[in-house]
């Protein structure tokens, strides 16, 4: 599938809008700033999207999926690699889950909860720009490989198309050592839709 | 109703566009900069009277592009239209001397209420 320019460029904001919003949630929640490098986008294969990553994480990782729906279907991940994860569930409730550098089934339930809170944010907003209703389901949490990841990544199941829209963006927290991915993975299908209903928006 | 020359700096053409389709009907005239360079070059040659001003813009970030509008023009007038909403952000915002902070994507009705306000506000 070729782009316009126009169309790239309206996917770039709205992928631009809908991970700085995440961005701002996760600051909320942190009470840290929060620094989100450029927001990347590619229309890649899964094998592509795991060359890409695999040179920015090592070992386990925490993943948080959030599947979505309705106008526009994809999955949406928060990963952290596995000790990133540990340190984030520490600072959010002050060192009482995560004992021993693990995350126990509350410190995995801290970290379910940031995801959803920080990837609602980001699919809500691509909700209102292209004004349509995007449902989400219940976050999962796994902690896996990156192997692991890629094969969990839920896109729509398209005869001959393994292509996918990617969007990604690091994110670090200011003054400490916690840093992950957002990543946004959705359908060669909905993105023509994605394409059509924000170039329409421009005339 | 002020009528004026407005700057658009964001380095997303759809983004101007869509401030443009909102800028256009109330009568403003409208130029265009796709980077934070290109906004001061614009900014210079164009002495418009109001500045819509993207953040995040890889050539040079808006907190930086403000700051030099400021030098350039103590009485510069900028709306900062962004999508880093953070509180954080909103603060360094104020502090560097935007008129106001908007949410990206700027409603309509907000960002028109928000650059007539604007253009009201006695110059300096």
């Amino acid at each position: 599938m070729r782009l316009t320019d126009l169309e790239t460029d309206a996917l770039n904001e709205l992928f631009n809008v809908g991970l700085h919003r995440a961005a701002a949630s996760l600051s909320d929640l942190t009470g840290k700033r929060v620094t989100v490098d450029l927001p990347r986008l590619w229309v890649c294969s899964m094998d592509e999207l795991k060359e890409r990553l695999v040179e920015v994480v090592t070992g386990d990782l925490a993943t948080v999926h959030q599947f979505f729906g309705g106008a526009i279907a994809g999955d949406a991940v928060l990963m952290l690699e596995y000790v990133k994860a540990v340190q984030l569930a520490d600072l959010m409730t002050g060192g009482d889950v995560a004992l021993g550098g693990r995350l126990d089934e509350s410190a995995r339930e801290v970290v379910a909860e940031i995801g959803n809170v920080v990837l609602s944010s980001c699919l809500g907003a691509f909700g209102n720009m292209l004004r349509v209703a995007v449902s989400f389901a219940v976050p999962r949490i796994q902690i896996e490989s990156l192997d692991g990841m890629m094969r969990s990544v839920v896109i729509e199941r398209e005869r001959g198309t393994p292509y996918a829209l990617v969007a990604a963006t690091r994110f670090s927290l200011e003054g400490l050592e916690i840093s992950g991915f957002l990543i946004v993975v959705i359908g060669v299908k909905s993105l023509e839709l994605v394409s059509r209903a924000l170039t329409e928006r421009v005339g | 109703m002020t009528v004026a020359t407005i700057l658009v700096v964001d380095d997303s053409g759809y983004a101007r566009r869509l401030l443009r389709q909102t800028l256009e009907p109330l009568g403003h005239a409208v130029v265009e900069a796709g980077s934070g360079l290109a906004g001061l070059e614009a900014y210079a040659v164009h002495a418009p009277d109001l500045v819509l001003l993207d953040l995040t813009m890889e050539d040079m970030g808006g907190l930086e592009v403000l700051g030099r509008l400021r030098e350039m023009n103590p009485g510069a007038r900028v709306i900062v239209v962004s999508a880093d909403i953070q509180r954080s952000t909103g603060r360094q915002v104020a502090d560097a001397g935007a008129f106001r902070f908007l949410a990206k994507p700027a409603e309509p009705a907000e960002l028109a209420e928000a650059v007539q306000a604007a253009l009201a506000q006695e110059d300096g």
